[in-house]
Parts: C-alpha cells; structure tokens; sequence
C-alpha cells in the first residue's frame, strides 16, 4: 500500500533513491517527452505541446536524447489516436449536449486546448484536469503566461474576473467558465475516502445529469487496485450516463512484463494496480466488475495498441508515418504494443455507440 | 613487439569491455579491410562451427553466449550481422568482433546485418555512442567502411546456407549473390538489400514486408531455393524470436537470435546453433548477463524505455 499523503518536500531520500512520489511525476516527463519527440518528427502535429512542456535536464543524459527511438515515437503516436477516437466519439455523439471531461492525472496534457482549437470546438460545459500541486503549479503558471493558452479558456458571461481564470491554491489551481486545474492528490488518507475526496473537491465542479468522460492515462498502475476501482465506481454512480477511458500497461505476468517491472523497480516506480490484470479482457471487465456496486458500468471494452495499429488507425495514415523513421523492427514494436491496452467503460442510453 | 601479441592484448581489453584508443582502432579497421576484402561475397566454412545471430550491442550478453559456445579460436563461429546499435556496447562488442577476426581470420565468419549501415546506425544508436566514447565520429567512420568489405552470407560444408534476413526474388541461385558488387553503403532495394532485410512468413511466393525493406517470403520459395542450390537448411536472424531459435517450413529455414532479454526490455531468451561435423543441429539458449552495475552505464540513451 501506498503510505497515506506523504509529504512532498524533497526529491530524494537519504538513500539516494528517488522518492516513489517523485519517482511517479517523473513519468509525465516520460510520456511528455516522448509527445514532443513524436510531434517534432511529424508523427503527431500538436502546437500546444511545446507551451505546456519543458524538458527537463537530466544530468548525464546527451542532449540528443530529445529524439525519441522510432518505437516510441510511433506507440505515442498510436495511443494518442486511440483515445483522440474515443474522446471524440464521446464529444460528438449528440452535440446539442453539453458534456463533461475529466482527466486525472493529465500532467502536462494538451488535449483540452486541441480539442478547444478545431474549427468547431466540441460543446464541452467543464473539462477538469486533475493531477499533484507539484504538476499543476507550472501548468498554472505556464497558462497564465501564454496568450494562445489562456485565449482559449473562453470568458464566462457572468464571470467577474478581469481575466477569463483565476488562480488559486498558493498558484497551484486555476479555474475558468470551463476549464478547471485541480490540484489533488488521489490517494484516500484514514479519515477520507477517495469518493469522500472526490464528492468535496470535484463533484461541486460538475453537473451530474450531464455525459461525463474521465480519462486515467497511465495512473491506475501506480494505485493500489482497490483505489483504482473506487474512483471507477465514484464515476458510475454520480454519473448516469458515463464513459470510462484507461490507457495502461496489461498482462505483465510473462517475461516482458517481469522485465518491465524491474526495470521501473530500479526508477523506483511500483505498478501495485497492474496486477489484477493479466490480459486485456480483464482490462475490459474492470468496468464491469460486481464489486463496483452501483457504480458499475454497463458495457465495456479494449484493444491493444497493436490492435489499434492493426484495427483502429487508417492505413493511409500508417503509410504517412512510416516514412517518418525506418523501422527495423517489427516483432519487438508487437511485443511492445501487445502490452499496452486502451480499455473503456460506457453507461447510458446515449452512450452505446462508444468504442474502438 | 609482434603483431599477434599486439592483438593478443586488445583482445584481453576489449574482453574487459575497455575501449582501444582511436589510432589502434584505425589500425585494426585497415587490416580487417585487407581480410574482408579477400573473402567472397559467400564465404565458404567448414563444420564443426557456431552459429550466432544478432548481438546489438549487448556486450555482457556475448560474453555469456562465449560462456556456453567456448571462446574463439578454440570454437569455429559465424555471426550473422546486427553486432551493433540497440545495446550499450556496440563500440566494444564490434571492435572484439574485429579483433578476433584479424587475429583468427579463418575462426571466425562475420557477415552484414541490416544494421551495419551508415544510415541505420545513425538512428539505433552506434553513432551516438562513437561520438560519446570517442569525442568525434572518426570510429564510427572506420567502423562504416569495415561494414562495407563484410559479406554477405557463407554456406556451411556447402549445404547450409547463412544470411542475416533472408531470400530475394532476385537471387535463385547462390551464383546470383556472388556477382554483387557489396563494397557499398546497403542500398534501399535490389538483391543486396533483400538479402539482409527480408523475411520468412506464412504466405505462399513472395509479399511486401512491413519493415518497408526486403520482402517476405514463402514456403514454396524456400523449398525451391534449397532444392536448386543443394541446401538443406537457411540459417537467418534479423527476427526477435522469444525463445531464442525458431526452425519453420519443415526445418529448412531456421531464425537464430542471440540477444537475451532485446534491448534491456523484451524478456526473450536467446540461442547459438552449433553443426557439428556431421552438421547435426544442436541448438543452445542462454539468458542475458545478470544485470550489475557494469552492465548498465549511468548515461544510458534509449534505454528502458516505456510508455508512462
């Protein structure tokens, strides 16, 4: 189990280990990283990203390590599509409605300000980014200081800010007609539970009769599944018409995932909450699990990213991308992709049409 | 002091996994050159031999592989190609590679991957890493030019046939790879490139690969080329393969990995095959190297490296 909040002063212990909470926000620097890698190369086109995202120096590291391997540029790319698909399915279906977003654990994600760009931004009544104070302070700041990122945040008719946000929390939270920045730590303490937590700091931001998506990319591993199902059910009995989208590691019981484990054993990462799920069916049927009560979902359903390889993304659109790197290697990319799983969750009469 | 205990010692350093100093890399290039240069573009070998597949790079890992094979020259060996890119340690792993081919040129074979290419080598790796171990890409030159003198395949007691990818539609006869002109940068099409790109699969003829290089190739083509040319088994790598080896179409091909545990992530098991005189296959597997602090450098580049 994970100790209750500790506090986050500090990078490193006394042992010169890196701090499992540390060790956990630096993967945004991962997943962030390798964004920028994939969008410079033109896998994936994103003029927020560089706004949002600043390198940070690794002592050591060469500074080509900006330049991500092939492998990973392309897995960025084919994730990133998968669940742009199911977003936008969501955002779409019935646009009369207003809808709800909710990412958790969205570091330095872009997705809001990309979606909010298009020609016809979708019809979208709040998006809620939640993440640890440590991840929302800079993304608070860099909104602030941007024009292009905080032009989006369209001003509230009844709003009495001089600017369309405000910010708060000693600058670690921001909020706006549509847009809210929510520092929160995700773990229950002993005399709160995650819907406790859940029902005082994000509920009030919501409209429960509204369709509402919330993403977990890459988060559920670092909880215990215990937590990871509560949250889980927190949406599906709020929300009577829901979508569930995660983004994870899977099947991690054979001899890349054991390798997996110990290699994120020596950044110090844990993956407790990848455990329970040793084939991407099981990723499925966390939505539809009993024990959810009253939160569980009514349908659900995944695909590995080599099935949104094979499945889900154009082929025209994989022809561009493989003139981008020569790949030389096609059997380690399927080993890869096989272990990384897009699953989804749906309740609601409105919702059904949902899914890759 | 003479030639052999100059390489003698080079051999005991890079064993060591210690770099040799550029001007003895300049050195030991030049003469690999004049032993290539003189071998064909299908090198003939004699069994008993070890035959090994893709290194990358994995330094302590062919350490473990002359662990369970013996070391050269008192075992006869073949390397099919990809010593380099991928691993920590492609400067250390080609260059004893080397070493050991000019001091035992007839113990050991060593024939083109698809990554000893100036183009490839710049993406996965091996140029990064002469830049960083040596100040300048004057090694990874060397090396480059090294890479252009290796041939292409070798056949063993004339009836198995090893390359590093596998068949081409322009090559139905060993005759045809013999009148290739292989001094030269790999090119992105024709025999050569097919040669060290392609692949066998469960088509029938031949089909588009999806490396976007070489092309796949069926049973029928197999059974046809190993009747035509006398061959009774293709010995190829290029394919990570969990379990180290994998023998298809009726054993007349056979894909033989040799690097454990791919890129410090995949989990695989790795093999050498070993033809004894009667060419009787026997194929060994070995794990990787028990990771130590040695093994991975604190500057590690495209290690490790997850979607988080």
């Amino acid at each position: 189990m994970l100790p209750p909040r500790p506090p986050s002063n500090g990078s490193t212990s006394k042992h010169g280990m890196i701090h499992p909470d540390d060790a956990i926000r630096q993967t945004d620097d991962d997943a962030s990283s390798s964004r920028a890698s994939a969008i410079s190369l033109g896998y994936l086109s994103d003029p927020f990203s560089p706004l949002l995202y600043k390198p940070s120096l690794q002592p050591g590291q060469p500074s080509s390590s900006s330049r991500k391997p092939p492998l990973i540029n392309i897995g960025t790319h084919h994730r990133t599509i998968g669940i742009d698909t199911l977003v936008n399915q969501f955002l779409q279906n019935d646009r009369s409605v207003k809808k709800q977003v909710v990412s958790l654990g969205a570091g330095s994600d872009t997705r809001f300000w990309r979606l909010m760009s298009q020609p016809v931004p979708p019809n979208i009544s709040k998006y809620v980014e939640i993440d640890f104070p440590h991840l929302t302070s800079p993304k608070a700041h860099r909104i602030s200081r941007s024009k292009k990122l905080h032009s989006v945040l369209p001003p509230s008719s009844t709003s009495s800010f001089s600017t369309p946000y405000k910010i708060s929390q000693g600058g670690t939270r921001l909020d706006s007609a549509h847009y809210t920045l929510l520092p929160l730590d995700l773990r229950p303490s002993p005399s709160q539970s995650i819907h406790q937590l859940l029902d005082e700091h994000l509920l009030p931001l919501l409209e429960p009769t509204l369709p509402t998506l919330f993403l977990a990319e890459c988060l559920f591993p670092y909880m215990p599944p215990g937590d990871s199902q509560s949250i889980i059910s927190w949406f599906g009995e709020r929300f009577d018409r829901c979508v569930g989208v995660v983004y994870e590691m899977s099947g991690l019981d054979d001899s890349f995932g054991r390798v997996m484990k110990r290699n994120l054993a020596s950044r110090n990462l844990s993956i407790p909450g990848s455990d329970p799920f040793s084939t991407p069916q099981s990723q499925a049927q966390r939505f539809l699990d009993p024990s959810l009560g009253k939160g569980v979902f009514e349908k659900s359903g995944v695909k590995t990213l080599w099935q949104v390889r094979e499945e889900v993304i154009d082929p025209q659109e994989l022809q561009r991308i493989s003139k981008i790197e020569i790949l030389d290697e096609i059997e380690e990319l399927k080993l890869v992709l096989e272990h990384y799983v897009i699953a989804w969750g749906i309740k609601g009469d409105d919702m059904q049409s949902i899914g890759l | 002091m003479s030639l052999s205990s100059d390489l003698d010692k080079q051999i005991a350093q890079l064993k060591r996994c210690e770099i040799i100093p550029e001007s003895a890399v300049k050195e030991l290039c030049q003469k690999a050159k004049e032993i290539l240069m003189e071998e064909g573009n299908v090198q003939y070998v004699d069994s008993p031999v070890t035959i090994c597949g893709d290194i990358h790079g994995q330094f302590f890992d062919m350490m473990e592989l002359f662990k369970i094979g013996g070391f050269c020259p008192e075992t006869n060996y073949i390397f099919m190609g990809d010593f380099v890119d991928r691993g920590f340690h492609s400067v250390e792993t080609f260059l004893l590679l080397l070493v050991l081919k000019v001091r035992y040129p007839d113990r050991i074979t060593l024939i083109r991957g698809n990554h000893e290419s100036r183009q490839i080598t710049q993406v996965y790796g091996f140029y990064d890493e002469c830049q960083r171990k040596y100040g300048s890409s004057n090694v990874w030159r060397y090396c480059c030019d090294v890479f252009d003198y290796l041939s292409l395949g070798c056949v063993v007691d004339g009836r198995v046939f090893c390359v590093h990818g596998g068949l081409s539609p322009q090559v139905t006869r060993l005759d045809h790879i013999r009148v290739i002109d292989r001094r030269q940068e790999v090119p992105h099409e024709g025999p050569m490139c097919d040669l060290l790109w392609s692949d066998p699969d469960d088509i029938n003829g031949w089909g588009m690969s999806p490396r976007g290089a070489g092309f796949l190739f069926g049973d029928d083509v197999v059974r046809q080329f190993n009747h035509e040319n006398d061959i009774e088994l293709i010995a190829r790598a290029h394919q990570l393969v969990m379990e180290g080896y994998k023998l298809m179409f009726d054993r007349k091909i056979v894909t033989v990995w040799s690097a454990p545990n791919y890129c410090y992530r995949c989990g695989n098991t790795a093999s050498v095959l070993e033809l004894d005189e009667n060419l009787r296959q026997e194929y060994k597997v070995f794990d990787a190297a028990p990771q130590d602090a040695r093994s991975i450098p604190q500057k590690r580049p495209m290690m490790h490296e997850y979607f988080l």
